[in-house]
């Protein structure tokens, strides 16, 4: 009888516990009464992280079905519509999800949703985004998209070591939120850590295999150190997943040009101008285009490229700067400053440069880098370096270092050409500071060096330099100078 | 338990609970359990990516890759980091273990891998953990043979080693069987059952080892050093330890290596070793036939596990020899299974018949009881609405504490209808237990417990027999015997002796040796005897083989079937004999059990009683000793006369045991002195009667007679009429006159006493007849002595010359006494008696004597002794 009684005891106590953790589960976590309504919304989540967007929007509006009053699928749907392009979708959610986020009696969800949404243009939380993230921090510390809303914070501040901590905290509360992974690579690129890079794209790929920019963005990294098969190949699935991903198709074209296949990557330029001839994106690509091909020292196809914009797209802002550009390529400064100083004047005269600091910023930028893009084509290396340092002056308060390289290099480079070797390795500092193995900076440090007879620190940055070399394709152009540095470098050893 | 016993060992409550019989039953349940959820197991299906990972750590790294068994091969390697599968990034292994259950064995699935310091994304195929159906049922069929045997031999046995033993044996085959899994690291419940089965792989040669070192025969050094038993898991344990923390913290995964592999081996090699060690040490061919069977039967099953198992699959990996290696383990429960129900091996009583029915009633039984608890969970369930796995659980139990009482009440009855006789055993038992105690008369004991086993197996009778004293020639006497017919008479007292047909004594020395070495029934109508019979005996173990076939033969002819021996304190006390049954059926074991057990008891009692009986018997004698010394006492003299020129002097020097020696002084009014020394035959009061008898008449017939001789012949005459002829008395009788120093004597068969002359020559006093009391014819004749000064007349029984040297061959003897008296002559008698006592000390080294010693010295004095002996006041 005793132990009959102790069974009974046995019993109750475990279906107290049952209950009471039945009870805990169904009130904890759950997003809805109705248990599938919750799995398809937390599906869809993950699908929303993945950049799965069109089984986002599959999955939450299934969700959205089962329970209209599910606010988290709502606004899970505006992100995916809005990833998607989906205006006009994304529009009509975003309403839906503002009333029901409103209309939602648990303050910690309420405060969640509305979070989320105060960071889409056009909602009600819109204007509350700075006040619902302080509540959120004091609320939900580890909230995920908090900590991702402040990741993206820290990398657009250009505090990269910051970003990097926070994408990691991202990661330990959801070790498969995609973006984190395209943010922690990039941040590794600019700092120079290339492994750390491709091994954070390649997860990026992995966690989002239907997607191109996975691909895409990997192809980047391992272009940047010169594995051209291995980002020719990236840049090829990315366009497989996506046929219109035209950032891979125009990383095809540059991955070629790199290489020296210029017609090839010309040709593919072309086509994708052609693809994306009648889209909105037609202006961005070319304006993609012109960018690489004055990187590139293609001024013939930059002066056909350029004259195409020019006539094409007569009215946009930009169209001015590169008529000015191409005369100056071509020679005729006294013409080219014309139209730059019309076309500054014209932007000095409205009324968005008069309210806007942003705007003023980026019209005298323009104008001084346009005279530094004289003097450099024109030779005149003393104004060169007078140019050159007036753009870095203006933007080295503003800019993190990271947005300063083209900036920072085209200076040193005046600096160099002009034989001030040391105050050129002083403007490249901070580049080598921020990334240590940035081909071109390194390849110019170690002429200042070996110009300025260091022997030490010009050794230093050459194994810096090959480090990186030796592991890239033969055909990378950092590959075939290496042993030019190397003989220099030597050069200056022997005679020490 | 005395005090000291308690304290001495502080581990022995808990090493006892640890081999109780309800530890063992407690394992039993516990591996059924185990065994229904690996069963469970074996039966999900379980996606496997082929590899074994690392559960420590923050990677997820392959520790190794298991062989594929047809399967296609993982492209994964030994060291690879597994970053992502399906596309999915994988924190734990748990998450990494969920994964992987989302999808079907025969999918391949992307993983992300980090190899070589690179990541790369590879499609692995994925493999069921499930085996192969035909040699998982295989496996299932021969668990469920070891676990029915196992079960079948610990519920029929006492709490008895080697059948717990072989229980737990059986359980551990039974795991080992139910755990041949392919196995994965990562899932919980496959982790369950690997380490069922690495424990269970472990620890059953530990158990086979012990098994075979305690059974048919306990080893003797197991015996001597009872540490030794444990001593044998210690290294299977170990290996168990390592292999839990492989799990954890190894760098390969857990797994049982080649070198454990072997020495898991070598215990079954030594298991086998004792066993076949016990089977050819057997010098009795009746008990060898009994292990025959299980013994080649166990050497058929493990010889090929060892060859096909563990040599060849688990050493070089060949795969496919799963069947031949285990099949022939099925060998081991079958063996054993046919020696138990046909020899009784274990000593366990299956009953295979009525067990099977039983068994298939039980299992109805359990059936009802489980669906019905199942049912009636369910119904419950539905009233709790998402009710939570631990809710069911709990309901579940619920249900099946509340059906509990009415399946105990049917299988009760269902017991009661199958095993009713058993049950009436275990009253009985109760009832002996409770009478036995009380029953100190042994004819009593005999007769009722006798009595009441016979009505209650329903006997034609019994006998019971005693062993013959002390004798160890194994000659019984038969103490009692009923026969059927006392059944029947209740309310009488039972019958002095009703079994006539038995002989009172029985000889059965090979018997009687088999009996006492063994302790357990003893047929006495084996077939086997018969062929012994006819061998020639040419050693001595055929030649005892053959003698206790005679010695069945025998007890066959007389109607005595059964032995069973009556042991206590390892002593064989008695036997009890069994006739045949009316039905001529056989004993049954729960019978066999029974009568055993109260053999045991009544042995015990029997030997109580004639303890008590000794003690008894002890304490008459010693009364009986101190009233003879009383009497004996008061038959000497209290003075001893004294005569001027004569110096008389007497001394009885009594032994432990009072025997006849007696003296006496009579002072007649006519001054003469009769001096009389006797040795009455026999000891103790007997003697002392005979003494004081002989004391009175020679009082009466010395005053009026002056003839020694005829004083002996009168009383010859009367002892002899009075008592019987083994009683009778050697007797000196001297009458002496002091004035004249004259001395007539007459001896009844006594030592002759001694006269040593003044000049030191010796004469014996040897006139006389024949004991008195022994013969009604005898006559005696008559001496006369005459005594100068300075002679010396010694009297003595024989105690004094029949005294033990230190070897305790030699006397001390007439001549020795003749020369110390001429020695000592001119000594008084009282020196002389100091003399003779450290005489004797010396001879015999003891201060005390075997027998009675009694001196009678008298000395006539010279004239300077006389005077001497006036100065000191005497008369």
């Amino acid at each position: 009888m005793k132990w009959i009684l102790t069974v009974f005891v046995v019993a109750v106590l475990l279906i107290g516990a049952g209950v009471v953790l039945t009870d805990g589960d169904g009130g904890g976590d759950a997003v809805s009464a109705d248990p599938e309504a919750h799995l398809l919304c937390e599906e869809g989540m993950e699908y929303l992280h993945s950049f799965r967007w069109n089984r986002a929007v599959e999955t939450l509006s299934e969700a959205l079905e089962l329970d209209p009053t599910l606010a988290e699928a709502s606004v899970g749907l505006v992100h995916a519509y809005a990833n998607l392009a989906r205006g006009e979708d994304a529009k009509s959610e975003l309403a839906r999800a503002d009333s029901l986020t409103a209309a939602l009696a648990d303050d910690s969800r309420r405060l969640v949703a509305a979070f989320r949404l105060s960071r889409s243009a056009g909602s009600r939380y819109f204007s509350m985004a700075d006040s619902l993230m302080k509540s959120l921090e004091n609320e939900q510390p580890r909230n995920l998209y908090l900590l991702v809303t402040k990741a993206r914070s820290a990398y657009d501040e250009g505090d990269e070591e910051l970003a990097k901590r926070r994408w990691k905290e991202v990661i330990e509360v959801d070790p498969n939120f995609t973006d984190s992974y395209n943010m922690l690579g990039y941040g590794e690129l600019n700092r120079g850590n290339y492994e750390a890079a491709i091994d954070y794209m390649q997860k990026y790929a992995f966690l989002a295999p239907e997607l191109a920019n996975p691909h895409d963005s990997l192809g980047e990294v391992y272009m940047v150190v010169g594995r051209y098969e291995d980002a020719e190949a990236q840049f090829v699935q990315a366009i497989q997943k996506q046929p219109d991903f035209y950032h891979s198709l125009i990383n095809l074209g540059r991955v070629h040009l790199k290489r020296g296949q210029v017609a090839k990557g010309t040709d593919i330029l072309e086509r994708v101008r052609k693809q994306v001839a009648t889209t909105d994106m037609a202006q961005r690509v070319d304006q993609d285009i012109i960018t690489m091909y004055r990187a590139g020292g293609l001024d013939e196809e930059l002066d056909r490229l350029t004259a195409s914009f020019v006539t094409t797209y007569p009215s946009s802002d930009i169209s001015p700067f590169y008529r000015a550009v191409r005369m100056a390529y071509m020679g005729n400064y006294r013409e080219g400053q014309a139209v730059m100083d019309s076309c500054v004047s014209t932007w000095r005269g409205s009324s968005y440069y008069a309210i806007s600091e942003k705007v003023r910023f980026n019209v005298d930028l323009l104008a001084r880098i346009y005279d530094g893009i004289v003097a450099d084509i024109s030779g005149e290396t003393q104004t060169a370096v007078r140019v050159w340092q007036n753009v870095v002056d203006t933007i080295a308060d503003v800019l993190p270092v990271r947005d300063q390289a083209d900036e920072r290099f085209a200076f040193a480079s005046a600096l160099h050409n002009n034989g001030q070797h040391d105050p050129a390795l002083e403007v490249l500092e901070p580049l080598m500071a921020v990334n240590s193995r940035d081909f071109k900076v390194l390849e110019l440090a170690v002429e200042c060096y070996v110009a300025t007879n260091r022997p030490d620190a010009a050794r230093a940055a050459l194994e810096r330099y090959k480090w990186c070399t030796e592991r890239s394709d033969p055909d990378f152009p950092a590959r075939e100078r290496a042993p030019v540095l190397e003989e220099l470098v030597r050069g200056i050893e022997v005679d020490s | 338990m005395p005090p000291e016993r308690q304290n001495s060992n502080p581990l022995s409550g808990f090493y006892g609970l640890l081999l109780s019989r309800g530890a063992h039953l407690s394992v039993g349940i516990a591996v059924v359990i185990a065994v229904l959820f690996c069963g469970f197991d074996a039966t999900r299906t379980r996606p496997s990516d082929g590899t074994v990972w690392s559960l420590a750590g923050q990677d997820l790294e392959v520790l190794d890759v298991l062989p594929s068994g047809g399967a296609a091969p993982t492209p994964l390697r030994r060291g690879d980091i597994i970053v992502g599968i399906n596309h999915r990034i994988m924190p734990s292994p748990q998450k990494a273990a969920e994964e992987l259950r989302r999808h079907e064995p025969g999918q391949a699935v992307d993983y992300l891998v980090r190899r070589d310091g690179r990541q790369v994304t590879m499609p692995v195929p994925l493999r069921s953990t499930r085996v192969d159906l035909e040699d998982y049922t295989v496996n299932v069929l021969l668990a469920s043979v070891y676990l029915i045997i196992g079960f079948a031999v610990f519920l029929r046995s006492g709490n008895d080693r080697p059948a717990s033993l072989f229980f737990m044996l059986c359980l551990a085959f039974g795991l080992y069987f139910m755990t041949n899994l392919q196995q994965t690291n990562y899932f919980l419940g496959a982790l369950i059952t690997q380490n069922i089965g690495a424990f269970a792989r472990f620890v059953l040669p530990a158990i086979f080892l012990h098994f075979f070192l305690v059974f048919p025969t306990k080893k003797l050094r197991l015996t001597r050093h009872p540490f030794l038993a444990p001593l044998i898991y210690l290294l299977p344990v170990m290996f168990y330890i390592r292999f839990t923390l492989d799990q954890v913290i190894g760098r390969e995964g857990a797994k049982i290596d080649a070198v454990t592999w072997i020495l898991l081996g070598v215990y079954y090699v030594l298991g086998l070793v004792a066993l076949l060690h016990s089977y050819f040490n057997y010098r009795d061919p009746l008990m060898r036939q009994r292990v025959r069977i299980l013994t080649f039967g166990t050497l058929a099953a493990v010889v090929p596990f060892l060859i096909f198992k563990i040599g060849l699959e688990e050493l070089t990996y060949r795969s496919g020899l799963t069947r031949l290696g285990a099949v022939p383990l099925v060998m081991i429960p079958i063996s054993f299974g046919y020696c138990v129900a046909r020899y009784r091996v274990l000593q366990i009583d299956l009953l295979l018949k009525r067990n099977l029915a039983h068994g298939l009633l039980s299992g109805a039984i359990w059936i009802v009881y489980l669906g019905g608890a199942w049912w009636l969970g369910g119904r419950v369930l539905t009233l709790l609405p998402d009710a939570s796995p631990l809710s069911a659980a709990g309901v579940t139990l619920a249900v099946t504490a509340v059906l509990w009482p009415a399946r105990a009440r049917l299988q009760r009855s269902l017991d009661l209808g199958f095993y009713r006789s058993r049950d009436n055993m275990a009253g009985l038992l109760e009832e002996f237990s409770k009478e036995i105690p009380r029953l100190l008369q042994r004819e009593a004991l005999l007769q009722r417990v006798g009595g009441r086993l016979v009505e209650v197996l329903g006997l034609p009778g019994m006998a019971v027999y005693l062993v013959d004293g002390n004798d160890d020639d194994g000659v019984f006497v038969l103490a009692g015997a009923v026969s059927g017919g006392y059944a029947a008479m209740t309310g009488t007292e039972p019958p002095a002796e009703t079994g006539d047909h038995y002989p009172r004594r029985l000889g059965l020395p090979s018997i009687a040796a088999v009996l006492e070495e063994r302790g357990e029934p003893f047929w006495a109508d084996a077939g086997e005897a018969l062929e012994l019979d006819e061998r020639p005996a040419i050693t001595r173990e055929q030649a005892e083989l053959k003698a206790r076939a005679l010695e069945q033969f025998r007890l066959g002819d007389i109607g005595i079937q059964l032995l069973v021996p009556m042991i206590t304190q390892n002593r064989l006390v008695g036997i009890v004999a069994l006739p045949p049954r009316p039905d001529e059926a056989d004993y049954e074991a729960h019978e066999l059990q029974l009568l055993n057990i109260v053999a045991g008891q009544v042995a015990l009692q029997v030997e109580n009683s004639r303890l008590y009986e000794e003690e008894v018997a002890k304490q008459k004698l010693e009364e009986e000793m101190v009233m003879a010394r009383q009497i004996q006492s008061r038959l000497l003299p209290r003075v001893i006369p004294v005569f001027e020129g004569v110096e008389i002097q007497a001394v009885n020097i009594s032994s432990k045991q009072v025997s006849g020696d007696y003296y006496d002084m009579i002072e007649r009014d006519d001054g003469v002195l009769g001096i009389v020394i006797a040795d009455v035959s026999g000891k103790g009061m007997p003697a002392s009667i005979l003494a004081s008898n002989i004391q009175a008449a020679l009082r009466a017939q010395c005053d009026n007679c002056e003839s020694p001789a005829v004083v002996l012949e009168r009383i010859n005459r009367q002892i002899h009429a009075s008592t019987d002829p083994q009683h009778f008395a050697t007797l000196f009788l001297a009458l002496f006159d002091p004035a004249t120093r004259r001395l007539r004597y007459s001896s009844g068969g006594h030592n002759a006493p001694i006269i040593i002359r003044a000049d030191s020559t010796v004469e014996l006093l040897e006139e006389g007849g024949l004991p008195l009391g022994a013969f009604d014819f005898g006559s005696y004749d008559e001496g006369n002595v005459q005594l100068e000064p300075g002679d010396l007349l010694f009297l003595y029984t024989d105690g004094l010359t029949e005294t033990k040297g230190l070897d305790g061959d030699e006397d001390f003897g007439e001549d020795r006494l003749n020369d110390l008296l001429r020695e000592a002559r001119t000594d008084g008698v009282t020196s002389i008696f100091e003399n003779i006592g450290d005489r004797l000390r010396d001879f015999s080294g003891r201060t005390d004597a075997d027998d009675d010693i009694t001196m009678i010295g008298l000395k006539i004095q010279g004239a300077d002794e006389a005077a001497v002996a006036n100065a000191g006041g005497r008369r």
